[in-house]
This record gives structure tokens, C-alpha cells and sequence, in this order.
């Protein structure tokens, strides 16, 4: 599944360039303790989360996550997209919370 | 030795903190090392990296990759952990509030490190602390 799919569900927003809408996910990991995600989020796990920073980046990076969701209509910043783009990571955002968030991709059979 | 670099790792600074364990992944990526093993030592770097940026004064990264192995020697100039063994506990945090509300400080840095690693040590005083750390190719991390 990709994050264009996602959009599909008209919940989400997104703040990356157009061509992160192919970025593709495998199941999902939620998490705010960014040593937490670290250890045990998985590779192209769709990444959920409140940390509204670079380093839910970074981490991204390292685990290498391609789409993160920012829950609680969080908003990611200039140079959190700039650092996104650049790592061709797509940034969405929801008004949505994490336990919805899930329960709507299970719906829709998304994971 | 396939290849050594030092990196230098700045106090503070959150916004390029997990540069230099980025740079270790991609040449380990480049070097085609197993998935597993890569990931280890990403989990390993990143923790001893942003422990580095929150909690000291500075330091840097000593990487040396070997055929099947990588070592990782972190150092700083200070100032030191007060009680390694309690910072050893899962949990245990010192970690700043501005640390915290960037997601870290969850007190699992140093456990995840001696989990991650196949050798792990630290020694630590006021004047500074290492660690070092060795990762080998195991069947596991294919």
C-alpha cells in the first residue's frame, strides 16, 4: 500500500513533495519514545506518531520508515519538510488519534 | 580494517543528531553487511550518538568496519555518568526536559546498546566517558 492510497480516506493531509505519495508501507508502529521506535519499529512500518520533530525523522531514517503520520492535527515545520524531502519521506498529518488512525487502516484492510 | 572514519558529534545539537550513525548505516548499506546486523548497530550508534548531544559536554565517534565485523568507540569530554550502574537499569533517566520533549530520555540508551552489541563497554569518570562497542556477523542478523 502507499501513502497515495492513504489519502484516499480523505483524513489526511500531506506536506511532501507529490512523488513521496509513492512511498509504500508494511504494517504500522506507534510510538513517542524515539528509543522505543528505534528498537523495535520495523522497516517500511507506516511510523505514528506526536513527535513533531526532526528526530522522529532521523529515526525514520535509520529504521527506514518511508511515511509518517503526525496524529492530533500536529503540523510538521519548514525544515522538518525540508529534511523530509530531502530524504524522500512523506509527512502526513490527521486530526485523527493513533487508535483511530489504526482502526480506520484495519477497516479498510490497509493493514 | 575495510574503513575507519571519525565523526564529530556537537552538544545540544538535535537537529543533526543521528548524522553520524546515518553515514555508518549508508556505508554499511553500501557495503552490502546483512539487514540485521546493520540494523543493530543503527539502534547501538543512534543511542550512544543522541546520549553524546543530550547529556554531554561533546564528543565523537571512532568507527573502524572490519570483513565481518564493526567496532564503534564513542567518547566525550565530560562530565562523566555519576552512577553507571543505576544508568544501566531500563528506565533510569537523567535526561533534561528539553531532551524529553524531543521524545528522548526514556532511560532505555545504555540497555539497548549492551543488548545490541556483542561486546559492550563503558567507563566513565568527570573528565569523560567511552564506550565502546563490537558488532560480528552472526547467523541471526541475515
Amino acid at each position: 500500500m502507499r501513502a497515495s492510497d492513504l489519502m484516499k480516506l480523505n483524513v489526511f493531509k500531506n506536506y511532501t513533495a507529490e512523488k513521496t505519495l509513492e512511498n509504500e508501507f508494511t504494517g504500522a508502529y506507534t510510538g513517542d519514545l524515539l528509543s522505543m521506535v528505534m528498537a523495535n519499529a520495523e522497516e517500511d512500518n507506516l511510523f505514528i506518531t506526536v513527535q513533531n520533530n526532526i528526530n522522529s525523522i532521523a529515526v525514520s531514517v535509520l529504521v527506514e520508515m518511508r511515511i509518517i503520520i503526525f496524529v492530533h492535527n500536529l503540523i510538521p515545520n519548514e525544515e522538518m519538510i525540508r529534511k523530509a524531502n530531502e530524504e524522500e519521506i512523506c509527512l502526513l498529518s490527521t486530526e485523527l488519534d493513533a487508535a483511530r488512525v489504526i482502526l480506520l487502516l484495519r477497516e479498510n484492510q490497509y493493514l | 580494517m575495510l574503513y575507519t572514519n571519525t565523526f564529530e558529534i556537537e552538544r545540544d545539537c538535535l537537529e543533526n543528531a543521528g548524522y553520524a550513525s546515518s553515514e555508518i548505516k549508508k556505508e554499511l548499506k553500501k557495503r552490502n553487511y546483512p539487514k540485521g546486523f546493520i540494523r543493530r548497530i543503527s539502534v547501538a550508534s543512534y543511542e550512544a550518538e543522541i546520549n553524546i548531544v543530550i547529556h554531554s559536554y561533546g564528543g565523537f565517534l571512532y568507527a573502524m568496519v572490519g570483513e565481518d565485523y564493526v567496532e564503534l568507540l564513542f567518547k566525550d569530554s565530560g562530565p562523566g555518568i555519576e552512577n553507571v550502574e543505576l544508568a544501566m537499569q531500563k528506565g533510569y533517566s537523567t535526561a533534561s526536559e528539553y531532551a524529553r520533549l524531543n521524545g528522548f530520555g526514556a532511560g532505555m540508551g545504555l540497555p539497548n546498546m549492551k543488548e545490541a552489541s556483542d561486546q559492550f563497554i563503558v567507563e566513565s569518570n568527570p573528565t569523560g566517558t567511552k564506550i565502546v562497542m563490537r558488532f560480528n556477523v552472526k547467523e541471526g542478523d541475515f
